[in-house]
């Protein structure tokens, strides 16, 4: 039996073809494919054939997702953290933003968790550096904030306080 | 993690509030909370964030851990929902009032999961709305450090429940478990572990909607099982996954017509202590008359899982069967008698329709482990794998015989066209 064929144009009108099963992880064109039965391909203008590469090679790695297999499912995990693991920042937040628009919650979750631990265990003046945050609060209102904040320690990641404890 | 850094600008802070919450929700609230030092565009994200994770691990001390609770929900934008709410190794130091009020709070703000990690072994208190909120999909309850007694008021209604896991709890009264689980109409999900069920009575899991159903004896309880302390009466139609780690001396009781499962995982001990080492004493009962009760209270659970996709099996549970009697498996006796007769494991019309998958953990080399793999091979259709996990702890002898109980199941005619047998 052939599964149906699914065909994305890209912004850049290059066609990526998938199957309707990898393809419907995206809720979004999932929807698409429902309402208006697209001819020449379901159009994404907002993603990048760039992007919409990566992301096709995550819908069709995902298509079946094992159930109860753990070894399947561990070899599974280790595909996602390869599948990230030479991404630079660019890509990272540019597959962020297709998975939010296109609506895909395993690529979602991978790439916010991808950026949630690269910000673990940093200072603040790391992550600022690491992400390019330019520090825009007047002296007085960052003077505020930190204020506010002296309870927690500097860094970003989970930190154990022991020594604040000693102090009580 | 080898990310390259970027030369480009800022791509993080201009992500909408949600993508960023969703970032947030990865890191520990503490943690999340520290971001509004980053820049104007992260100083009050945090206020609005959907998940919240405290774990008292990560702020040992009592008061800065009850300081930043009471900071987020009390700075919490007004309109904002809480979706999930975690309290993780709440321990001794920390004060009930306090977790009490939390819990209140965020029932307040429409909370839809609930997990209560405690560490603590002074009495808890939890708010009775808990038991009514009405936006509730899951609540976990775990007691990592001792079996807590767990307070149920009369009044149940959790409409929306989809979830509900209780972990090292004893409950006053069976009765009162019965009314949690059906004041519970649309679960999906329910895991009952490490709990004290050696009382009185019936548990009764009458839950039309569950799809996935575990129970684990409490590891506190020791000692035998009495066999007529509470049996454990199921009615699930639409269950699919069945997993339990129990006393031989259990009564299940399946009820209605389910007979199709996707997976069944059954490890029956004598007792509590003997689970991680069940092989070693093999003294199950002195009772002949309870040994035959505890074999047909597993043939019996058995035959209820058979139509089941995957099963996996410890051992140890099929030593005693309903004869009395343990063989040691050795090739003399595989050859010169014919003991290689009908198992007494499986109801008599139990027929294996669906079984594609069968491991067998903890395997030693006894007649009755190879009878039961035996009917197997004889009479499910369409078996694919079997999976044999030897036991550590035996001997050199026994390693020997294990060689020849393997060759042996390989001479077994087989229903299943295509089967992998494959040792561990």
């Amino acid at each position: 039996m052939s599964t149906k064929k699914i065909t994305l144009l890209s912004s850049d009108n290059e066609l990526f073809t998938v199957d309707e099963e990898a393809a419907n992880q995206s809720l979004t064109i999932k929807h698409l494919i429902e309402d208006t039965e697209p001819e020449n391909g379901v159009p994404l203008p907002q993603v990048h054939s760039k992007i919409l590469a990566k992301v096709t090679e995550y819908l069709i790695k995902h298509a079946n997702e094992p159930d109860n297999d753990a070894a399947a499912k561990e070899e599974l995990k280790n595909w996602d953290d390869k599948f990230l693991e030479k991404v630079n920042h660019e890509t990272l937040f540019d597959l962020i933003l297709a998975a939010n628009y296109l609506d895909i919650k395993g690529l979602l979750d991978l790439t916010c968790q991808t950026v949630a631990d690269l910000m673990n265990g940093m200072s603040v003046v790391e992550v600022r550096k690491l992400f390019n945050i330019v520090n825009d609060f007047t002296p007085e209102d960052e003077a505020e904030v930190r204020k506010r904040r002296k309870r927690g320690t500097k860094t970003i990641g989970p930190s154990n306080d022991q020594a604040n404890q000693s102090n009580h | 993690m080898t990310s390259k850094k970027s030369n480009g600008g800022d791509r993080i802070s201009p992500l909408s509030d949600s993508i960023l919450h969703h970032i947030l929700s990865f890191l520990h609230t503490k943690s999340a909370v520290q971001t509004s030092v980053l820049s104007s565009r992260w100083r009050h994200l945090w206020k609005s964030m959907p998940h919240l994770i405290f774990d008292k691990k990560i702020t040992p001390n009592a008061k800065s851990f009850a300081g930043l609770v009471y900071e987020v929900l009390l700075f919490r934008q007004t309109t904002s929902h809480i979706h999930s709410f975690r309290l993780l190794s709440m321990d001794d130091t920390d004060d009930a009032r306090d977790l009490y009020n939390w819990i209140v709070v965020a029932i307040g703000r429409n909370v839809k999961e609930i997990e209560i990690d405690l560490l603590t072994y002074n009495p808890i208190k939890l708010p009775n709305s808990l038991f009514t909120c009405q936006t509730l999909t899951s609540l976990e309850l775990s007691s990592s450090s001792s079996i807590q007694k767990l307070e149920l008021p009369d009044k149940i209604s959790l409409p929306m429940l989809e979830t509900l896991s209780l972990d090292s709890f004893s409950f006053g009264d069976v009765e009162a478990v019965n009314k949690l689980i059906s004041g519970c109409p649309v679960l999906l999900r329910l895991e009952i572990l490490g709990c004290d069920l050696d009382v009185e009575g019936c548990l009764v899991i009458d839950a039309p909607t569950l799809l996935t159903l575990a129970v684990e004896y409490g590891a506190n309880s020791g000692g035998l099982l009495d066999l007529h302390k509470c049996e454990i009466r199921i009615n699930a139609p639409n269950l699919d996954v069945f997993w339990c780690a129990d006393y031989i001396a259990r009564k299940f009781t399946f009820v209605g017509e389910r007979t199709l499962l996707d997976s069944a995982e059954i490890y029956l001990v004598a007792n509590g202590n003997d689970f991680f080492a069940p092989l070693l004493d093999l003294s199950i009962s002195e009772d002949e008359g309870e040994k035959k009760e505890h074999a047909r209270r597993c043939t019996s659970l058995l035959g209820a899982v058979c139509g089941t996709k995957r099963l996996h099996l410890g051992a140890w549970m099929l030593l005693n069967d309903s004869s009395g009697k343990l063989l040691n498996w050795d090739e003399e006796i595989f050859n010169s008698a014919n003991v290689v007769g009908e198992s007494q494991w499986f109801p008599k019309r139990c027929i294996f329709h669906h079984l594609k998958v069968i491991e067998i953990h903890d395997v030693i080399g006894y007649m009755n482990e190879f009878n039961v793999l035996e009917f197997l091979l004889e009479n499910a259709l369409i078996l694919e794998k079997i999976i044999i996990w030897t036991s550590n702890d035996i001997s050199c002898d026994r390693k020997k015989g294990l060689i020849n109980f393997s060759k042996a199941l390989l001479k077994i005619p087989r229903a299943s066209s295509d089967i992998v047998i494959l040792f561990f």
